[in-house]
């Protein structure tokens, strides 16, 4: 079913809002379980949250410029994120293709395993390149705190969108 | 129909999805990412969405300024005063410890003029105020009130009462960023307080620097200083880093491994100097 132009134009909003409130996030120094490094991964949740939800129907070129706003809003290596937020869509797009998601507990369950692929690639692309020491309890509550939020997002878009 | 049809956005068509395109924009990023690495592509792009970030930094900013704020108008009488007694102290002692350092300086001029050595270069330095965020997407990137329009450069050395901190490694009209000598990325040429020895020091992401390879028959014992050597004109000579910590093994019979502990890292300052030639 195609959405009209009103109803993509609120949806947009809502992605612009969510895009800034992550961006936000991102900015802010929350230290969780008052261990150094434990944030979670709000890019990749956001972009997860979006396309399970469909929040704005975003295709590949789309979804490659987010990504590569955010490299830049976050000062990340041009292309990380964008790499990321496209392997993250490609993903999805299998997901869609192999199998059919339509109730509330599938599309959680994509939502966990995007959010998985979408985290461990964006860890193997920052410790090659170095912007971090690889710690496995931070990552353990890095992962954890990733999925929390993913959760969170999804029910609280799910409902604005309603 | 057709009005309704006109009233409705393709944006989205699973069809379009190709395994091609998937792979060109994989290459893409890939592609970009390495440009990046290289030439520093997003620099310039960064400078501009830089000011755009403005709002964002003032409103992180706004709950610690307005509790710094609030906790100085609520000081009280009794508080001003014990706050002015202590610094009257402590000018008192720095007082006595410049006229040490004049009487050292004229010395070490007329040395100098005996011996013909040339002048060291007399560096500006810049007193700056850490601004939040200090992390930003889980990376330490510490941010700091000044620019290059308070003629801070590039490469600039960053320090602090306690010794060196970092190395300006962006820099903006009004900003600039620093990376934290703690960081994988940097490097200084450093001697020790006792032995003179020269060699590299580098960050590993970890609380401690380290010098990767050091001979065993060096001569460095823990609990030694360790200074900025010079040799890399970057750095002053002289300015304090860190002190030995730690001696260990690499498995190589000709090397050691040694972990510094660094004087003062950015993460506890809320403010610093950077060095301006």
């Amino acid at each position: 079913m195609k959405k009209s132009i009103a109803e993509l134009r609120r949806e947009l909003l809502n992605l612009i809002l969510f895009l800034l409130i992550t961006l936000f996030c991102a900015h802010l120094n929350f230290e969780f379980f008052g261990i150094n490094d434990t944030s979670p991964e709000y890019f990749v949740s956001f972009i997860a949250v979006i396309l399970t939800i469909n929040l704005y129907r975003l295709d590949l070129i789309k979804v490659f410029l987010l990504g590569l706003i955010a490299d830049i809003l976050v000062f990340n290596l041009l292309g990380s994120y964008a790499l990321i937020f496209v392997v993250i869509y490609g993903c999805h797009y299998l997901a869609h293709r192999i199998m059919s998601i339509n109730s509330n507990q599938q599309q959680l369950i994509l939502l966990l395993c995007l959010i998985q692929v979408g985290f461990n690639f964006s860890y193997v692309i920052f410790f090659y390149h170095g912007d971090f020491n690889f710690n496995f309890l931070a990552y353990l509550i890095n992962n954890f705190l990733t999925i929390a939020l993913g959760i969170i997002s999804f029910y609280v878009l799910r409902y604005i969108k309603r | 129909m057709a009005q309704q049809r006109k009233n409705q956005l393709n944006l989205f068509n699973p069809q379009s999805f190709t395994f091609l395109s998937f792979i060109f924009f994989v290459i893409l990023s890939l592609a970009l990412m390495g440009l990046d690495k290289k030439y520093n592509l997003g620099s310039q792009i960064k400078y501009h969405v830089e000011l755009l970030k403005s709002p964002l930094y003032v409103t992180i900013n706004a709950p610690l300024d307005l509790k710094n704020h609030i906790a100085n108008y609520f000081k009280s009488q009794e508080q001003l005063l014990h706050e002015n007694e202590a610094l009257n102290k402590k000018i008192m002692q720095l007082d006595f410890e410049l006229q040490k350092l004049n009487f050292i300086k004229e010395e070490n001029t007329n040395l100098r003029q005996s011996l013909k050595i040339q002048e060291l270069k007399k560096n500006q330095i810049i007193t700056a105020e850490i601004i939040h965020p200090k992390k930003i997407n889980n990376k330490v990137i510490i941010t700091i009130n000044k620019g290059a329009s308070d003629h801070v450069k590039l490469g600039s050395a960053v320090l602090n009462n306690l010794g060196l901190i970092g190395q300006i490694v962006e820099l903006y009209e009004t900003k600039s960023m620093m990376m934290p000598a703690t960081s994988n990325k940097f490097q200084v040429s450093a001697v020790t307080d006792k032995t003179k020895e020269n060699f590299i020091l580098s960050g590993n992401n970890s609380p401690f620097l380290e010098i990767k390879r050091y001979p065993i028959s060096g001569k460095i014992n823990i609990g030694d200083q360790i200074l900025t050597s010079g040799l890399d004109h970057l750095y002053p000579r002289g300015i304090k880093i860190g002190k030995v910590e730690k001696i260990e093994p690499i498995g190589d019979s000709q090397y050691n491994r040694i972990i510094i502990r660094p004087f003062s890292t950015p993460e506890q300052l809320s403010h610093v100097s950077i060095i301006a030639e």
